[in-house]
């Protein structure tokens, strides 16, 4: 009997110590981990393949809510960005081939690199480490790929034109910028440089009005290289994007031969 | 009689060595079972879609959902954590489930130093092998061990 009382208390303390221990951690002990009402997906590689300077090629790119979201009652609206970022590969044949199964996203960081004391960049991209052992006979380098987002346009297209609630971006645009001193758009961080992004918004809403599915067409307008242009070069270029300076996206004549990339992110921005 | 009921009673006593063994024993359990009711855990998701370049997404807080993705894409999400507290705490994350093997934990097994926060990012990638219309479900269990240096 005075065991079984005993055994009786024991399991009424611990009952009655487990919701204290949590008021505590709750009101004392502030720890929190939250999931943010954010995503960001990598879309699968658009392949353009081998192309020729002035060719414009078009892929298509599908953003809609997902299964899940559509079975939640809750929430209605989703706000997010197609942003272009650096393309990291291994390459080698002087950067002429790549493999295409061991690529990474470079980050861009504002301000000089501490690994190349002897140059002084306002920004540099940060590839991470190598995603496998380098071929070094075979000449394997990791690094960033000459960059293709310059030259990619996003279009949100419906059956009857472009969709209205979507923005556009030509090709021939500057996909990011660096900007020195504090962003005042993040009044928590006080920043040195930051990096401003040329990002394309769209919407996803599940009614009012129904929106379900974006269907963006990626059109990529290939440049031409130093000395090697066509003369009808200016009029390509103002042809898709009035706005642009030609003269800044020729590419130097070392990169011909080479493979470009970019890595296009689609990213949540708010939900709503 | 009494002799021997007398003998067995001093045989059932726990000497002072097993009473404290006992007591250590019964906090590590509290502390354990606390630990565990104490972490956070998240359902874990992602559908596998036909074609390239397609993207479903679910953005909601209410789960890790990676959305609908197809072969060859990837998608991120991220759990902010702060510690608010005075002392350092000890941060575990482990997954279960068949998303298990997909999913990347960008920062696991570290210390979050006292009033500081950051971000833990989980990185879901659809291999090619993929079969069209799959669900890779599972959990997250995340743990905040306290430390007291």
């Amino acid at each position: 009997m005075k065991k079984l009382l005993v055994g009786i208390i024991g399991v009424l303390t611990v009952l009655i110590a487990l919701p204290l221990l949590s008021a505590f951690e709750a009101h004392i002990i502030n720890v929190s981990a939250t999931i943010e009402n954010a995503l960001s997906v990598n879309t699968t590689a658009l392949d353009f393949g081998t192309v020729f300077p002035q060719e414009h090629l078009k892929q298509p790119l599908t953003v809609q809510l997902s299964n899940s979201f559509l079975a939640e009652g809750r929430v209605d609206n989703v706000e997010y960005f197609i942003r272009q970022k650096p393309k990291c590969a291994i390459t080698w044949d002087g950067g002429q081939s790549f493999d295409a199964g061991s690529t990474k996203t470079g980050h861009v960081m504002a301000g000089d690199n501490p690994a190349t004391p002897a140059v002084h960049e306002s920004y540099w991209i940060d590839c991470g480490e190598t995603p496998r052992a380098l071929d070094t006979e075979k000449g394997e380098v990791w690094g960033v790929l000459p960059s293709l987002c310059e030259y990619l346009s996003k279009e949100a297209v419906t059956e009857v034109g472009r969709s209205p609630n979507d923005e556009t971006q030509p090709s021939f645009h500057v996909p990011f910028k660096i900007f020195h001193g504090d962003n005042q758009s993040t009044p928590d961080v006080v920043e040195t440089d930051w990096v401003y992004w040329k990002d394309t918004e769209g919407v996803l809403s599940k009614t009012h009005p129904i929106d379900p599915v974006d269907n963006w067409l990626i059109d990529l307008a290939v440049p031409c290289f130093g000395g090697h242009c066509a003369q009808d070069w200016a009029d390509f270029v103002h042809r898709l994007n009035p706005a642009a300076d030609p003269t800044l996206f020729i590419q130097p004549i070392e990169n011909e031969h080479k493979v470009f990339g970019c890595d296009l992110w689609v990213e949540v921005s708010a939900v709503i | 009689m009494e002799q021997e009921q007398s003998i067995a009673t001093e045989k059932n006593k726990l000497s002072f060595a097993n009473k404290v063994i006992l007591v250590i024993l019964a906090i590590v359990f509290i502390f354990v079972f606390y630990l565990t009711l104490d972490a956070n855990k998240y359902r874990a998701l992602v559908q596998v879609v036909e074609g390239e370049g397609q993207i479903g997404v679910n953005p909601t807080a209410s789960a890790l959902d990676f959305g609908d993705l197809s072969r060859g894409s990837s998608a991120v999400r991220r759990v902010a954590l702060t510690n608010g507290t005075r002392w350092p705490i000890y941060v575990l994350a482990f997954k279960t489930g068949n998303i298990r093997s997909l999913i990347d934990i960008d920062e696991n097994y570290f210390r979050l130093e006292p009033h500081s926060s950051t971000k833990i990012e989980f990185l879901t990638y659809i291999p090619a092998s993929a079969k069209i219309g799959d669900k890779y479900q599972g959990r997250v269990y995340l743990f905040k061990v306290p430390l007291l240096f």
